[in-house]
């Protein structure tokens, strides 16, 4: 009985630990790409082309048609989906804030403006979009991050929108109004730290479906360009030989897989953690 | 009515609520909170709003602390109109008049400890800043409405409501208010709860000559507690004069009724 309830009480988060390791594997794949590289991700080495991985000792996963070898390309990439993923989250979640919480704040006209601009955002495919903006702004790591910020602009504006308007009705706002607080200092005291655990939860969740639409980009030819190293881009070279050298396409394909899944389940999982927190802990 | 006598009254207010609009945005259906009233309070006494759910009067205690806006009349401080006022002037009768909620729990963020929630009016108001100071004149107010030290790092959902009832009333003190617009501040309180904390608004009335504007549907409390009493009935005042007066011998069939309720 007593080790019944001790069990329940101390229920283990699955996806965040799952999450939280899949991340940090990630991220420490990243950091050790700066200290130590198998090869050079970017050098030709013709007569060593399509080895396949185990044939050779030094090259782990394989070599591509050009004789790079894929395990450093792989770790390479992970700096531009890392760099471009949270960067541009980062961006477009404080531009998303600073829009959703003026229009929620000013209930004027301008606010209308703001969300139906908003609306009309969010009723192009996101793909679409980021295609078209990075058109606009040029290709390449600064474009993909522009592009992706905008895409995610969206997503944040609508939640912080209604989260205010959710949290405008309690009595402590009314509170705070009969002692003259600023609109600004509303926002920035009480809305924010109200909605940081949805806003973290957000960010991650966005994190993945950012670097969802940079490998997009990326296989579309829009991202990052030769010879650098991108996953989407890795995914996009091995199309011509997939066929006859499958292996070119998984290993970035699991590398994009394991990577969204963490930040997915890092979300899920930190969601679960926050909301079960809330009403014991304060 | 005569403005100069009163710190903060209210003239020919009216407040309407649009339910529904038809298709070019003209209001069809249109409810009348508050009709016409003329309120008033002097230096130092407790004007009771007495009246059942329904009745405006928590409306009108807005509105003169101008939360909400009427649809028409003008609320007067020190007989100056406050929506003519300049904002020096303005930021002076934010300061002079507070609030006390019906949910002590509430009217404090949950996010802020005790600390922060009485640090957070002294602030905006531009009283004075964070230091020493500061924190001195925190546990002053503290000690003044009978708590401990100790609580000014709890948060607000570990006090009962007692306790939050007494933080939201040093809230409301700590900027020195000449009014202090209490709306229904005991009915989400214990019987026993009740009587400490009309005791502590006694006791601070007389040694920091606060006017109290308290509105409760209780008139036993109401009586209690004033000086004079406005009796609401449907967003009219029905009948005014010193709590005494009304209290003994009641004029409107209403008054009698609310009397003997609160008797029983």
């Amino acid at each position: 009985m007593k080790k019944s309830m001790n069990k329940s009480r101390k229920k283990w988060n699955v996806s965040l630990a799952i999450g939280t390791v899949l991340i940090l594997a990630v991220v420490i794949v990243c950091i050790v790409s700066f200290i130590y590289m198998p090869h050079d991700p970017i050098e030709m080495n013709t007569t060593l082309n399509f080895l396949r991985p185990g044939a050779n000792e030094s090259y782990i996963l394989g070599t591509d048609n050009f004789g790079r070898d894929i395990l450093s390309r792989i770790m390479m990439g992970s700096r531009t989906v890392l760099l471009v993923g949270v960067v541009s989250t980062a961006f477009g979640a404080v531009i998303g804030i600073i829009l959703g919480g003026f229009a929620a704040m000013s209930k004027n006209i301008v606010s209308s403006i703001i969300m139906r601009f908003v609306d009309g955002m969010m009723a192009f495919p996101g793909i679409l979009l980021a295609m078209m903006l990075v058109l606009v702004v040029g290709r390449g790591e600064k474009g993909s991050i522009v592009a992706i910020a905008m895409f995610i602009v969206p997503t944040f504006a609508r939640l912080v929108y209604s989260m205010v308007l959710d949290t405008e009705s309690m009595l402590f706002v009314k509170a705070a109004k009969s002692y003259g607080i600023t609109k600004r200092r509303l926002f920035k005291k009480h809305y924010i730290p109200l909605m940081a655990t949805r806003l973290i939860t957000q960010f991650s969740s966005s994190i993945a479906h950012a670097i969802m639409v940079e490998t997009s980009l990326s296989f579309l030819g829009l991202g990052i360009q030769a010879p650098n190293a991108s996953w989407g881009l890795m995914l996009n070279e091995s199309r011509k030989y997939f066929l006859t050298y499958p292996y070119l396409a998984v290993a970035p394909g699991i590398a994009i897989v394991f990577t969204v899944l963490g930040f997915n389940l890092f979300g899920d999982g930190l969601n679960e953690l926050l909301e079960n927190g809330k009403g014991g802990k304060r | 009515m005569n403005k100069e006598d009163y710190v903060l009254c209210g003239e020919n207010i009216y407040k309407e609520y649009i339910l529904a609009k038809n298709l070019i945005g003209k209001p069809i259906k249109v409810f009348k909170s508050v009709k016409g009233i003329e309120l008033g309070v002097k230096c130092g006494e407790t004007l009771g709003v007495v009246g059942e759910s329904g009745s405006g009067k928590s409306t009108t205690g807005e509105i003169l602390g101008d939360l909400q806006k009427p649809t028409s009349g003008n609320v007067y401080y020190m007989g100056k109109n406050i929506s003519e006022m300049t904002d020096e002037e303005y930021r002076k009768y934010r300061g002079d008049v507070q609030f006390i909620f019906q949910d002590p729990k509430s009217s404090m963020n949950p996010k802020f400890n005790i600390y922060e929630v009485l640090k957070e009016p002294l602030i905006t108001l531009g009283i004075m800043s964070e230091g020493e100071e500061m924190d001195n004149l925190i546990k002053d107010y503290i000690q003044k409405v009978g708590l401990d030290e100790d609580i000014l790092n709890k948060y607000p959902s570990r006090l009962s409501g007692g306790q939050c009832q007494r933080i939201a009333i040093a809230r409301a003190l700590i900027v020195r208010p000449k009014v202090i617009i209490c709306d229904e501040p005991v009915s989400a309180l214990d019987v026993s709860v009740q009587a400490q904390i009309l005791n502590l608004l006694r006791d601070l009335q007389k040694e920091l000559k606060i006017a109290y504007i308290f509105i409760s549907h209780d008139i036993g409390i109401v009586n209690y507690m004033s000086d004079r009493i406005a009796v609401m009935y449907l967003g009219e005042i029905i009948e005014t004069g010193t709590a005494d007066e009304v209290f003994a011998t009641p004029k409107e069939d209403y008054t009698k009724k609310l009397i003997s309720c609160a008797l029983i």
